[in-house]
């Protein structure tokens, strides 16, 4: 097991460094620079002709290193993301990028977190429950209300959870975040669709291991539906649905940028967008790396399960045939 | 006495969108408690449903009709549940292949007490006393230990053990083996027959063996049920097997089996292919498209003619006591 985290971590390193190089690339290759989208038509000569003072046009090219070649500016990324020095951003120069991030991070993890958990435990739940009653009409309801969910984009589930819940019924709130209530609407809307998938997954692979021969033991010995489902088959048939709730979980957390766009949820959805737009080097830097922290410490939790529910990945970190 | 298993007229059938499957088709069978029967066949002969149905854990597109007669009370009419404490407990199973027909996520200890658990018979701690002990007996070592480890930690011929340990742990009057040796190399096979064997005469229990050998089951059983095309062909004492037989399929069978000493021959076999039992069968004898002694009369299907108290056998051959050694 302590090989297995240690071999994980250093994947992590090194896709977080792919990670960065990709990003840093992307952003010096897009078209436009952060004068230029501000309507200052770009370039030290320009900001003059706009009486920019030049001393303090030649501070923002230093304190961004812009005149250095690009490893330069990509090491001080880097090493200011590694050591937590996150500096200022260009948009907000008077705003320490480090608090920007502590006012409005938490919010957007708190979001993707509860649409994690409540989304697996949804779709283990809706999974079980059409595997049991195969092939029958609880089972194809069940699979197509889930599909309907996955079919529907979640912006337009997120309005139409607003209509019902916020306007019809007045019951729970639609805009800006006062606590927790507040959460109820966004968790939805970010878990409907992805419940469709993973519920659809979940049953396929219950079913899977009750069709399997460790199962005709389990009636062989005396037990019945519930002991096979609970004893054995439930366990082994999450082992598949961890490993696509991995992938599931850069959705969940890109998808709260659109998210917390339409529920005015002031979290680092709306920082990330609009870092992109405004060619802000610094803070797409920052944010597009916490993302990526977020989203591979996610997938390490994801295999830590694994290997917590699979005695033959914690004692000899594979399995065979699979 | 009263025979511990007896089944009559036993027929399963599967049910599929395209056709009919005649898997078994009217087979008696009877095992005393303390005896040991085999039930010998190719890959398809109906074998391993035979066993299944005895269990009643075959899957919901077969239709079974007959009797099965466990102690007297027929298992194919009781209701799910009153089945449900007959399983693991009055008759136990072992299967083929012990690596997949354990929980690969589960300690064997886990997995061997789960009969008596299931059964109410012992709390967890007293059931695992009960699983140490018979891991020493099937020949385990370290046995305390050994509970906590995964399948996958056990070789083969030691799974299979396990396996057996676990059939009987709530000590079982019947005790049915499907292909328990068929997955494992030579030597371990005749350990592990050699246990079965042992443990069937200790604990006085009525042994089903299920198999494709021949040479096995005339080693481990007392009567020899001889399958083919979901019929009984030949029920013969294993002790006149090589001596007595009078099925052309069942002296097919013994001929084929090589022979280690004497000169290099061409190895005789029977020829064709087994029988199809999908969608139909023959009017005739199942076996008579393969028959090297096919006659006018095998176009009728033969009866099951008794020849004496332990042999009886399907073929117009044995009719009016004919006998062709």
């Amino acid at each position: 097991m302590f090989m297995y985290i240690i071999k994980r971590l250093f994947y992590m390193a090194l896709a977080f460094l792919l990670v960065s190089i990709v990003t840093f690339g992307l952003m010096k290759a897009a078209p436009g620079t952060f004068l230029i989208n501000t309507q200052m038509l770009g370039g030290v000569q320009a900001a003059t002709d706009l009486n920019i003072p030049p001393q303090l046009m030649n501070s923002f090219i230093k304190e961004f290193h812009l005149n250095s070649p690009w490893y330069v500016q990509y090491w001080f990324y880097l090493k200011g993301f590694v050591t937590l020095h996150f500096g200022y951003s260009i948009e907000y120069p008077s705003l320490p990028t480090m608090s920007l991030i502590k006012r409005t991070f938490p919010l957007t993890l708190g979001l993707a977190f509860s649409a994690t958990v409540v989304g697996t435990i949804v779709s283990i739940v809706l999974g079980v429950i059409a595997a049991v009653k195969e092939h029958t009409w609880v089972d194809s309801t069940t699979m197509f209300i889930a599909t309907l969910g996955t079919a529907i984009p979640s912006y337009v589930t997120a309005i139409v959870l607003m209509l019902v819940f916020g306007v019809w019924w007045r019951i729970l709130p639609i805009l800006g975040f006062q606590g927790i209530q507040h959460y109820i609407l966004p968790v939805a809307a970010l878990v409907i669709p992805v419940v469709g998938s993973m519920s659809r997954y979940m049953r396929n692979s219950l079913i899977e291991s009750l069709h399997s021969d460790y199962i005709v033991s389990v009636y062989a010995k005396g037990g019945g539906m519930r002991q096979a489902v609970f004893g054995h088959a439930l366990r082994n048939s999450l082992l598949p649905l961890i490993t696509v709730v991995g992938p599931q979980l850069a959705g969940l957390l890109m998808g709260t940028v659109i998210i917390e766009n339409l529920f005015g949820l002031p979290g680092m959805g709306q920082v990330f967008a609009n870092a992109a737009q405004q060619k802000d080097y610094p803070l797409i830097m920052v944010s597009t790396l916490l993302y990526a922290v977020v989203i591979m410490v996610m997938n390490l939790l994801v295999d830590l399960t694994y290997g917590g529910l699979d005695p033959r990945i914690r004692k000899i970190g594979y399995v065979q045939g699979r | 006495m009263a025979p511990l298993l007896e089944i009559s007229n036993l027929s399963v059938r599967f049910h599929s969108d395209k056709a009919e499957v005649f898997a078994v088709n009217g087979l008696d069978l009877s095992l005393d408690t303390g005896k040991a029967i085999a039930i010998v066949g190719e890959s398809g002969s109906g074998k391993s449903t035979v066993m299944m149905a005895v269990m009643r854990l075959l899957q919901s597109n077969a239709s079974i009709t007959g009797q099965v007669k466990l102690d007297g009370t027929d298992v194919l009419q009781l209701p799910e549940k009153a089945m449900r404490r007959l399983r693991g407990k009055e008759m136990a199973m072992v299967f083929q292949n012990a690596g997949s027909s354990m929980n690969p996520t589960k300690t064997i200890g886990d997995q061997m007490i789960e009969p008596m658990l299931f059964h109410h018979m012992a709390s967890a701690r007293d059931a695992r006393q009960v699983a140490v002990k018979l891991l020493h007996q099937v020949g385990i070592p370290d046995p305390e230990e050994r509970l906590n480890n995964y399948p996958f930690e056990f070789s083969g011929g030691q799974l299979q053990r396990v396996m057996i340990a676990m059939a009987l742990i709530a000590d079982p009057k019947l005790l049915i083996a499907d292909e328990p040796t068929t997955a494992l190399d030579v030597t371990v096979q005749a350990e592990v027959l050699i246990l079965l064997k042992k443990l069937q005469r200790e604990r006085g229990m009525g042994l089903v063996f299920v198999t494709h050998d021949l040479a096995v089951a005339a080693q481990v059983a007392d009567d020899i049920y001889v399958m083919y095309g979901g019929f009984v062909m030949e029920r013969i004492a294993a002790s006149e097997l090589t001596t007595h037989l009078v099925h052309p399929y069942l002296r097919g069978l013994v001929q084929s089996i090589p022979k280690i000493d004497g000169p290099r021959t061409e190895l005789p076999y029977i020829p064709g292919q087994p029988i199809s039992i999908t969608g139909g069968l023959p009017d005739g004898c199942v076996f008579a498209s393969r028959c090297d002694k096919r006659f006018v009369k095998c176009h009728e299907r033969p009866r099951h003619i008794s020849i004496s108290q332990q042999h009886s056998v399907s073929c117009w051959l044995a009719e009016g006591g004919v006998e062709q050694a």
